[in-house]
């Protein structure tokens, strides 16, 4: 299926500016309540060894987060934050009328706020909870194609 | 449909530069703002309320910083 970029226009110094941002929608449920499903925008990273997701999500799918399992993580500044696993179900689907790709993995989510300075606060889709279960395309700037690894 | 018909994605830029804090709920497609509020709950509900109940969600963020990683 084919997601597009998601675009920013701003105006730094009175110049206009477009980026494109690879951030999907997918949505996110606990396996104890698969009734319920939260769908963040989350940025695409293929830099990030886990799937992480703000706490709040979590919460409102009704985690008891910090009976996860615990680990530090560490980002590009050299600080790091604790995060706790969860066993989810990731729903990828960009629009309605299209099959969704649904699989299970371990998310990570963290009781601490993501950094003040980060531009992207909600999630981050990384090898486990997002890449190991897909195939990925980008062709910058028009769209991204992502596919089941499992689907052939 | 084809490329005239298409809605556009809604301009995260311009909804980003107003709302600091707290969390956005936009329709499904992306194309128009739908709820804002301090928590996630909150914008769940408000958009349950005008009809919405699978909206896309996202905090906001200084999204004119750039991100490595």
């Amino acid at each position: 299926m084919r997601f597009t970029y998601l675009p920013v226009l701003d105006f730094p110094n009175h110049q206009k500016r477009t980026r494109y941002l690879p951030w999907i929608r997918f949505g996110i449920a606990n396996p104890k309540n698969k009734s319920e499903i939260v769908y963040p925008i989350g940025l695409i990273d293929s830099g990030s060894e886990i799937t992480f997701v703000d706490y709040e999500i979590g919460e409102e799918l009704g985690f008891d987060i910090e009976t996860g399992k615990s680990e530090k993580v560490y980002g590009v500044g050299g600080g790091f934050i604790r995060v706790y696993y969860h066993k989810t179900i990731l729903y990828i689907q960009n629009k309605d009328s299209e099959e969704p790709i649904i699989f299970e993995d371990w998310i990570a989510f963290s009781k601490e706020k993501f950094p003040d300075t980060m531009p992207q606060q909600t999630a981050i889709l990384g090898t486990i909870g997002f890449f190991r279960h897909l195939k990925i395309t980008f062709n910058y700037p028009k769209f991204i194609d992502i596919e089941s690894n499992f689907s052939h | 449909m084809n490329k005239k018909n298409r809605k556009k994605v809604v301009n995260l830029g311009s909804i980003l530069s107003k709302i600091k804090r707290g969390w956005i709920a936009l329709s499904p497609d992306n194309t128009c703002l739908i709820a804002t509020g301090s928590t996630l709950n909150e914008v769940l509900v408000k958009s349950k309320k005008v009809g919405i109940s699978n909206p896309s969600v996202l905090k906001a963020a200084p999204i004119k910083n750039f991100m490595v990683g």
